[in-house]
């Protein structure tokens, strides 16, 4: 009888070591998951970066280019200069809001 | 006090099952014999229970290597899988990279082009004071700058997805 108790307590434990292993490899796949999605942040960051520090500067161009040419068409009293440096301002402001919602899921991805 | 005798009747078995004569009953009336007997029957309980515990050895045994191979197998492939998405991530991350920049640059060349002619037109311009050209150029830099716009956005919004593990089950006893 206490053989057979024995035997039965082996047999429990052997169980209770597969759902352990079960377990662990629940675990191991959770964390793989955890450093794909880790690396995946990391990329989409820069990415975002990239894409900011570009827009950036080439707004500044533009700005830079705008400037100049309201700065002109103060000196020549033309009106229609500074509304074609008024046009490439209104076209810089209207992209702002497109792109900081793009930037922001470019960051976070899907 | 009383006495607790349960009454019972006894009856004589019927002419038909009645034994003819005397029964014979066995016994080991040889002394020796009754030991060897006896001898026999706890080597033979001791054999047995060898046996089975040898068998059973032999399923533990098969079973604790099971449960070995079956954790080391699994971890594997988990690496494996992890080692394929971390690679296409990867290529694909430098890919996209080349690919901004390559775009990038091309798009700063043709700003910069439309800056320069603008500036030469602008001073040619402060000489005749007809500025139709340099609103000209404004007006194309500001399309240019408007499709070069819509062309980013449209590949920011290309984003890949995110890959996945096949089993994206959690942990037994995970809270979240």
């Amino acid at each position: 009888m206490k053989l057979e108790k024995a035997l039965f307590d082996v047999y429990e434990s052997g169980e209770e070591v597969s759902r352990c292993v079960n377990d662990i490899l629940l675990s191991e796949r959770y964390c793989a998951a955890c450093e794909v999605y880790r690396v995946y942040l990391q990329q989409n960051r820069e990415k975002a970066e990239l894409y900011y520090q570009q827009f950036k500067a080439q707004n500044d161009k533009v700005f830079k280019q705008a400037m100049d040419v309201f700065d002109l068409a103060i000196d020549f009293h033309n009106v229609q200069l500074a509304e074609a440096a008024a046009m490439l301002v209104k076209t810089m402001k209207e992209a702002y809001p497109n792109f900081y919602a793009a930037y922001f899921k470019q960051l976070f991805g899907n | 006090m009383e006495n607790n005798i349960i009454e019972v009747e006894y009856t004589d078995l019927p002419e038909d099952l009645q034994p003819e004569g005397n029964i014979p009953i066995p016994s080991e009336a040889s002394f020796p014999t009754a030991i060897l007997k006896t001898v026999a029957d706890v080597f033979n309980n001791v054999t047995n229970s060898i046996k089975e515990y040898s068998m059973f050895k032999e399923q533990e045994k098969t079973k604790r290597a099971e449960i070995k191979m079956q954790l080391k197998i699994g971890l594997e492939q988990i690496q494996a899988q992890k080692e394929v998405l971390l690679t296409d991530l990867n290529n694909r991350h430098e890919r996209d990279m080349t690919m901004i920049r390559a775009i990038d640059e091309q798009i700063n060349k043709g700003l910069d082009n439309y800056t320069n002619t603008i500036n030469g037109a602008i001073e040619a311009a402060k000489k005749t004071n007809d500025f139709s050209a340099v609103m000209d150029l404004l007006e194309m830099m500001n399309s240019a700058q408007k499709a070069s716009m819509e062309f980013k956005l449209r590949m920011m919004d290309k984003t890949s997805g995110m890959p996945r593990l096949d089993d994206n089950s959690k942990p037994f006893g995970y809270l979240g």
